[in-house]
């Protein structure tokens, strides 16, 4: 009765909103103003939109196979070879959004908080803490995951508030200027702002109430859809179509840029970055414990503690090999490609079609 | 925790059961004299043991022993209740000596002695150990029984008001060290049979008496079941006082946190038992244990429920602030000033700097050497007695405080800081929290000096790491925050009025869950929100 450690809806809730944000809210509106220009609000809504659709689809899948993670349903549906060929492609995508979101965070605390440490340290002092958390298992990081958001959600409510008196919005005209073309284009594209849910395929069998997925997903949804929207609105806002292109990040500049004059603190950079600090710890919590369940599971190994260890060298060195920021996200662009398409979207389609047409799994 | 298996082995040593031996039971010879013999060798040399060998009958033919302790039986009562009824009624003819003769035993028992608490017993060990928890036995010659009278009665000190949990509103009563008294000041607010006392004696040699206190149809079995198997794990010598059994049945050792509540107020026992939680009161001391305890529940102080609800929320918003406060404040100091002067406003910036000029030592090193002075000056101030205490304060604060900063050892605004922190720590009403809340300061400062603000946000991290982790009887530590129902955020942070406390705390998964009957929110006494408006007068 006691020690029932299932994860509840609001856990759910607060584990898809923390896995969802991370370093992707930094280059969105980059990202959205190559694509579409200042209609890119319109494909971050919709971007989000496609996510909750293929999100749709997870839910179906983990209310046919309850009991089941992502390993065993692939085993499952597909059999032993073709099942391992995909979750090889899965795990190595996690692997290699491990190693981007830990280089661009070392990139962005060295940049905004430790001018003079060497990324190095930052590195791996991050990932030692990762590490400590992912070992503790689903139920202690949903309950991290839950213990911080409220937290963090009354801080970026704040953050939001004092960034309006400095935006100015008519830099997001002109609106509904773009080709549906490039609409469609950047809606495929800024819906890899928004991975994280994936993993949901990974924890099913700890979630309590399964047929309460989708619903625990839909506020999830709405807040990560409205914090990226506000990324995209107030980056274009505060510095206008042609300055968000040049900049990498231009969340974090427009983070930079926001002063309160009269309060006791100042600027808001040192304290929202530590915020950004937990954000992002979260994804890398979420996805190498994703990994390391993946692996476990597939060579039906225990010591799934063991695997999250072995995982961190891995990812270290990966996240080591890009000389600077723009190969990091040069590479990143072609592992999605290559990689997280299939992971996010074509494989629980795959599951999907295939277990309703070999009738596996509850109806 | 793999790596603490081999220190903790170390630690641990081997179980040679040495101690624990239950003793055998040993049967009373019906030769009283034979008895008097074994009971005074068991007692050698204890001169605090009477014993006391006596004739009753009116021809002085029946033969009597009483043992007892001095000092801790109430002697009037052995000799107005026991000796004198004993040897005043057998002046009595009623009834007939051969009926006397026959029925000696039952005789005494149920119609002599003038007393309340009575027992019957045929163990001699069970005698000798009644003896030492200050009862009296009376043996009677030719019978292998013995009756054990309650002659409890020791000095005692009476409730006085708690030294440390204060309140403005409320009872100033306090537990004392005799365990009786405090179960009874806790069975005065509750008067439910359903309200269990069940009592256990722990310690091999020190059979110190405690009594679990919980509500039988509200407690969870589990907890209560958790709570038992620990309490009987414990074999141990002595216990001395209630942080001996808290330190024995905490979850996790090696946390700074207490994960289970100390308290001397019988209103705070009494609402935690009425909350679904089980109380551990340990006889010679005046702190009773409340498991599980929650993080929220350490920042609570029983007036918050006596006062009105707006205020109190107040009060526990900033005594949450606080909390956090004494926690980061010296490590946000030298985080800002070593590493990100430039968030807080450039002219408090400039005089920070300004403040420093002249100060040798690293942010660090300064604030380092404050807070460590902060610890010294608290830890002499509980150890001296009270008139030399505000000598401490006075020389500590003014003194220590004002020379250093013109002796530019410290700057202006790290006595700031200090002060601050130490101030806030006084807030936690729980001092256990506030310990280690000082532990982890240091911590902290360790990791700002290191990596800046980005340390103090990985300290955090690793604390709330912990935190997550860690339970209290099977209840998770940061519960209701945590792994728990939406209503109970209704008594976290700020308290909602009493009359929304409609159901009780849904992290304790409890039994019976509904504490009273549901309460609009209006306000039903006020004649003119039932009159409606009657148009202005």
């Amino acid at each position: 009765m006691i020690d029932n450690d299932k994860i509840s809806s609001r856990q759910l809730v607060a584990f898809l909103i923390l896995t969802m944000i991370g370093i992707g809210i930094f280059s969105l509106p980059r990202l959205v103003a190559e694509n579409t220009g200042t209609d890119g609000w319109i494909t971050t809504i919709l971007g989000g939109l496609l996510a909750f659709a293929d999100f749709y689809i997870i839910s179906k899948l983990a209310k046919r196979f309850p009991g089941d993670t992502l390993v065993e349903m692939s085993f499952k549906v597909f059999g032993k070879l073709p099942g391992v060929v995909m979750l090889l492609v899965v795990g190595l995508y996690f692997l290699s959004t491990i190693a981007a979101v830990l280089r661009i965070f070392g990139e962005v605390v060295k940049m905004t908080l430790l001018i003079r440490t060497p990324i190095e340290v930052i590195l791996i002092t991050i990932l030692v803490t990762v590490l400590i958390l992912a070992r503790c298992g689903i139920e202690a990081i949903v309950r991290f995951d839950e213990a911080i958001f409220i937290i963090l959600f009354i801080i970026s409510v704040f953050g939001i508030l004092l960034a309006l008196p400095g935006a100015d919005f008519t830099n997001l005209l002109p609106l509904m200027r773009t080709d549906v073309k490039y609409i469609i284009f950047g809606t495929y594209e800024t819906t890899y702002s928004y991975v994280g849910f994936e993993l949901v395929l990974l924890i099913v069998p700890f979630i309590k109430r399964k047929d309460k997925i989708l619903k625990a997903a839909i506020p999830a949804f709405i807040v990560v859809i409205l914090t990226n929207l506000a990324a995209v609105v107030f980056s274009f806002s505060y510095f206008g179509l042609a300055e968000v292109k040049q900049l990498i990040w231009p969340t974090l500049s427009f983070i930079r840029s926001i002063e309160v004059q009269g309060s006791f603190v100042e600027r808001l950079e040192g304290i929202v970055m530590t915020q950004w600090v937990l954000f992002t710890f979260t994804t890398l919590v979420a996805y190498l414990y994703g990994a390391a369940v993946l692996t476990s599971r597939t060579l039906k190994n225990r010591e799934f503690k063991h695997i999250c260890t072995m995982i961190i060298p891995v990812v270290y060195i990966m996240a080591m090999i890009p000389d600077n920021v723009p190969e990091v996200y040069g590479i990143l662009d072609k592992s999605t490609l290559y990689l997280g398409t299939p992971a996010v979207f074509i494989i629980p389609i795959l599951l999907l079609a295939v277990s309703s047409i070999r009738k596996l799994g509850v109806r | 925790m793999g790596l603490f298996d081999s220190i903790k082995k170390k630690l641990g040593g081997n179980d040679d059961g040495g101690e624990n031996d239950k003793p055998e039971k040993k049967p009373i010879s019906k030769d009283i004299d034979k008895t008097v013999k074994t009971m005074k060798d068991i007692f050698k040399d204890c001169d605090d043991v009477i014993f006391r060998e006596f004739s009753v009958g009116t021809e002085q033919q029946y033969k009597y022993m009483l043992v007892c302790i001095d000092g801790l039986s109430d002697k009037m009562l052995v000799n107005d209740f026991i000796l004198e009824e004993l040897m005043a009624s057998a002046r009595i003819e009623k009834p007939s000596g051969e009926i006397v003769k026959s029925h000696l035993f039952d005789l005494t028992k149920r119609g002599v002695l003038a007393v309340t608490e009575l027992k019957e017993i045929d163990d001699l060990n069970e005698s000798v150990s009644a003896v030492l928890s200050a009862d009296t036995v009376l043996f009677i010659d030719g019978y292998d029984k013995a009756i054990v009278i309650g002659t409890k009665a020791w000095p005692a000190r009476g409730p006085q008001e708690p030294k440390s949990e204060g309140v403005v509103r409320g009872p100033s009563d306090g537990f004392v060290e005799t365990m009786r008294f405090n179960t009874a000041l806790v069975r005065r607010r509750i008067r439910d049979p359903k309200f269990k006392i069940k009592q256990m004696q722990v310690g091999v040699r020190s059979k110190t008496d405690i009594a679990v206190l919980y509500v039988e149809d509200i407690v969870n079995e589990d907890l209560l079941k958790r709570v038992f198997e620990r309490l009987k794990d414990i074999e141990i010598d002595g216990i001395l006082e209630s942080g001996y059994i808290e330190q024995l049945i905490e979850d996790n050792i090696f946390s700074p946190f207490p994960q289970i509540q100390a308290t001397e107020r019988p209103d705070s026992a009494a609402g935690a038992v009425l909350e679904g939680r089980v109380v551990i009161i340990v006889d010679n001391s005046p702190f009773a244990l409340i498991v599980p305890a929650t993080l929220s529940g350490l920042f609570m102080s029983p007036e918050d429920y006596y006062q009105r609800w707006i205020v109190t929320s107040l009060v526990r918003i900033i005594r949450i602030t606080a909390g956090l406060l004494s926690l980061v404040m010296p490590a946000l100091y030298v985080a800002i000033t070593s590493y990100q002067p430039d968030i807080i406003p450039y002219r408090f910036a400039l005089s920070i700097a300004g403040s420093r000029e002249g100060v040798p030592f690293p942010a660090f090193i300064e604030a380092f050497l404050m807070v460590i002075t902060l610890e010294l000056l608290k830890e002499a101030g509980v150890r001296l007695p009270d008139p030399l205490g505000a000598t401490i304060g006075i020389v500590g604060g003014i003194v220590i405080g004002q020379a250093a900063v013109t002796a530019k050892i410290v700057s202006p605004v790290m006595v700031i800081i200090v002060s601050v922190t130490a101030i806030s720590s006084y807030l936690i009403p729980n001092y256990g929290v506030a310990t280690g809340f000082s532990l982890l300061r240091i911590v902290l400062m360790i990791l700002a000096t290191v990596l800046g603000l980005y340390g103090i946000m990985l300290g955090i991290i690793l604390i709330l790491i912990h935190l997550v982790n860690l339970k209290s009887f099977g209840i998770p530590y940061l519960a209701p925050y945590v792994s728990s129902a939406s209503r109970d955020f209704k008594d976290s942070v700020v308290r909602f009025p009493i009359r929304t406390f409609i159901y009780r705390p849904d992290y304790l998964q409890v039994n019976n869950r509904k504490r009273m009957k549901s309460m609009s929110l209006e306000n039903k006494y006020d004649d003119n929100s039932t009159k409606g408006d009657d148009g202005g007068k």
